[in-house]
């Protein structure tokens, strides 16, 4: 850097205008080469930067699967906690029908539960003071078959026969 | 040296990116752990919960059921206390309210509490519980008294 700017010293020094000209030249030529380096280097952080955002949206394309698919578990847990809860109150509503003496089946399946497995102990409530009868549901969840999971949910209650 | 430089250029490059990629999936990743686990605990929760409101409508029936006044033996808090149990709760408080001229004579309160299947859950946030209330309810008498004539 220094040697150049002798140079161009140097030349325009010489007082004749047309002295000046070669010193302009070889600085313009000169100058023309570095700008040809900060083109090339430009470049190189243009295609670099390009580079980075195409690893970028490969990488966020290759992940969204990934997410996606993870929201929809999240979504059938979400679905299937709802689900339990509202087995549990069937099996609720179906102890209170059978300690009444009605059917229990017959709740469950009003429920849009005809699924289900009921069991009823004992099979025929009596209807002293004191007696109990227990109802218990195992309910396929439909949240999970939308993986192509299977599980039965159980639930059970028990409630005082009413006299 | 230049060509080394420009290399030592790409592979930090290609390491700030894979930075970016493992910091991504360590947040979706952990993101979803966490909402996975927050969604357990409010099942956890939530069956706690339905099952409390089970034992205490039991509970408070079975209090009611053994009223003298419909031939029991009178034990309504033992009556409650068997029929939480066997809905897996645990009856924290039972009240018998008589009333002789109301419209119920008797009154079961009681709540009961479920522990969360989850010990962390259950430690952090402790048991559930829920309330209810049975009663006897009196039919009503019939109107013996004379019709009015003409």
């Amino acid at each position: 850097m220094t040697g150049l700017r002798g140079v161009r010293q140097v030349g325009s020094a010489k007082g004749a205008a047309a002295g000046a000209r070669p010193g302009r030249e070889g600085t313009r030529g000169h100058h023309t080469g570095r700008e040809r380096g900060h083109g090339r280097a430009a470049a190189l952080g243009l295609d670099r930067a390009a580079d980075q955002r195409g690893s970028q949206a490969l990488e966020l394309a290759l992940l969204l699967p990934v997410v996606a698919l993870l929201l929809v578990v999240l979504a059938v847990v979400a679905l299937a906690v709802a689900e339990l809860v509202a087995v549990q109150s069937l099996a609720r509503d179906a102890a209170r029908a059978a300690a009444a003496g009605a059917d229990p089946v017959e709740v469950v399946t009003e429920a849009g539960r005809g699924d289900a497995e009921v069991l009823v102990d004992p099979p025929a409530a009596g209807s002293e003071a004191g007696e109990v009868v227990r109802v218990e549901l195992a309910v396929p969840l439909r949240a999970p078959a939308v993986l192509g999971l299977e599980h039965h949910a159980p639930a059970v209650a028990t409630m005082p026969v009413e006299p | 040296m230049k060509l080394l430089g420009r290399a030592g250029v790409r592979e930090r490059g290609a390491i700030e990116r894979g930075a970016v990629g493992l910091t991504t999936v360590a947040v979706v990743l952990g993101g979803t752990v966490l909402a996975g686990a927050v969604a357990l605990g409010a099942a956890d929760v939530g069956l706690a919960h339905a099952r409390a409101g089970t034992a205490a409508d039991a509970a408070a029936l079975a209090g009611v059921g053994v009223d003298p006044l419909v031939g029991g033996s009178g034990e309504h808090c033992a009556a409650a206390t068997s029929l939480a149990e066997a809905n897996g709760a645990v009856l924290e408080d039972c009240a018998v309210t008589r009333d002789a001229v109301g419209a119920q004579p008797v009154r079961v309160a009681v709540r009961v509490a479920v522990t969360p299947r989850s010990a962390p859950l259950a430690a952090a946030l402790g048991p559930v519980s829920a309330e209810a209330v049975g009663g006897l309810a009196v039919a009503e008498e019939p109107d013996l008294r004379p019709e009015a004539s003409d």
